[in-house]
């Protein structure tokens, strides 16, 4: 493995229901980690729906750079027939879309988006402060944050707040159907 | 039998949010949108951090098809549990609010102490197939130092709504501790509850341990410093005197590299 690559970790055990995790970095100044819940290894056949995140935690300093770092993991050999695309919308604070684009992230892979670069690439200025929402995706995905300051590399790291975090919806069989219908509906990859 | 009082309470407890939540899913024009609310976290506003609060607009992503104005209502207390301040944030479709938190509180808070998020919703049309719903949010430890980085941790538990009954249980985190270059471990406790709490930190590794008891006050908190340094590894056990719901104290190592990172444990 080099330096910079970055992996995705099939753990393989007990089908356990759920397994929490520390995941830890070190680079001989620091360390870093997270406890989250791992992502399960679906089974062949398995219907991913779009993933949804709202990266509204974003902190653009002329030194600082904020990644989502978008981990999929989707069963070898069993490609799902639509690409992993996902759609990125750009907004200020204040709710105006500053633009619109597209991402894929590949499969079974770890997909690291600065937010501040993406911004720049579009003619944003990232100073002003910014929120996107990621839609989209044909996998199963583990959505991470990551803070870096560019002079130090000094970093910070949390996991994401899936959907349930906020409504009920998506694991209630009576209300999934009319909440991915509210939230996807508009999407076009 | 001592343990069976405080968990009847809790179920009691757990019935009647239940129920409440019933009523306002049935009859949200009459009893309110159904919102699970009161989340807490840890604001630091010291010397070494201070803390950006970072909370999305959450009808926005979840029926953008809406157009509701959500007021986030922020409460924070000092480290002895007395209100700092309880300010209102008015917050349109698809806005973000994410502010210093002495901004968003219109004073200075404390060094450190505990805060709370809550909403409320400016229609409940539109909403239904939501269910309930929760104001999450990010809060954000910025360094004072020009090199180090923006630490993070979600949201938590709710703020206790009944007062726990005494019934002492132990924690133990799953977060390992231990770096060649670590040279200690601040934790941050917080109390979510009305009463106030006893709790013990234990800090095991093969080269160091140690215990620090504490009490902390009626939504209070409480910071305790452990020398804890090198390889470890560290595991910490939390003990309280009663069955509070914020149990994740959030811990911050220092490096002799003079960085310092965050996790909750």
């Amino acid at each position: 493995m080099s330096n910079d690559e970055l992996n995705t970790v099939e753990l393989v055990g007990e089908p356990w229901s759920e397994i929490e995790g520390e995941l830890l970095y070190r680079n001989g100044a620091q360390q870093v980690s997270v406890l989250t819940g791992l992502v399960p290894l679906r089974d062949a056949g398995f219907k991913f729906s779009p993933i949804l995140h709202q990266a509204h935690y974003n902190v653009l300093l002329p030194n600082v750079e904020t990644f989502v770092v978008l981990a999929n993991l989707v069963a070898e050999g069993d490609k799902p027939m639509r690409p992993n695309e996902m759609q990125v919308e750009i907004r200020n604070l204040s709710a105006q879309v500053l633009a619109v684009t597209e991402i894929d992230a590949g499969l079974n892979s770890t997909y690291l988006l600065p937010v501040a670069e993406l911004a720049r690439s579009h003619g944003i200025d990232p100073s002003q402060g910014l929120s996107l929402r990621i839609r989209g995706g044909a996998s199963q995905f583990a959505v991470f944050t990551v803070f870096r300051n560019l002079t130090s590399g000094a970093l910070g790291i949390e996991h994401s707040l899936p959907p349930i975090y906020f409504t009920e919806a998506p694991f209630n069989p009576a209300l999934r159907g009319r909440f991915q219908k509210a939230a996807f509906g508009d999407l076009k990859l | 039998m001592t343990n069976l009082l405080p968990a009847a309470l809790a179920r009691a407890g757990r019935a009647l949010d239940a129920a409440h939540m019933k009523l306002k899913k049935a009859k949200p024009h009459l009893f309110g949108s159904p919102i699970r609310q009161n989340m807490v976290q840890l604001y630091r506003h010291d010397a070494d951090f201070d803390t950006i609060i970072s909370i999305p607009h959450h009808l926005s992503f979840l029926a953008p098809d809406t157009n509701i104005d959500i007021t986030y209502g922020i409460r924070a207390f000092d480290r002895n549990g007395k209100l700092v301040a309880d300010r209102e944030h008015r917050v349109k479709h698809f806005e973000t609010l994410q502010r210093p938190i002495s901004e968003l509180l219109g004073c200075e808070p404390d060094e450190h102490g505990m805060f709370s998020i809550r909403c409320h919703y400016s229609s409940p049309s539109g909403i239904d197939f939501l269910g309930m719903t929760s104001p999450q949010f990010m809060t954000i430890f910025m360094p004072r130092s020009e090199r180090g980085a923006p630490q993070i941790t979600h949201s938590h538990k709710y703020m206790d709504r009944f007062p726990p009954l005494k019934n002492a249980f132990v924690r133990r985190s799953a977060l390992l501790e231990g770096d060649p270059n670590l040279t200690g471990i601040s934790y941050f406790l917080m109390n979510s509850s009305g009463v106030t709490a006893s709790a013990a930190l234990t800090l095991t590794g093969p080269s160091y341990s140690a215990r620090h008891p504490v009490t902390v006050k009626p939504h209070g908190a409480a910071r305790i410093d452990f020398d804890a340094a090198g390889e470890g590894p560290f595991e910490l056990a939390c003990e309280w005197d009663r069955v509070v719901n914020h149990r994740k104290p959030i811990a911050f190592r220092r490096f002799s590299s003079g960085l310092v990172t965050a996790a909750h444990s």
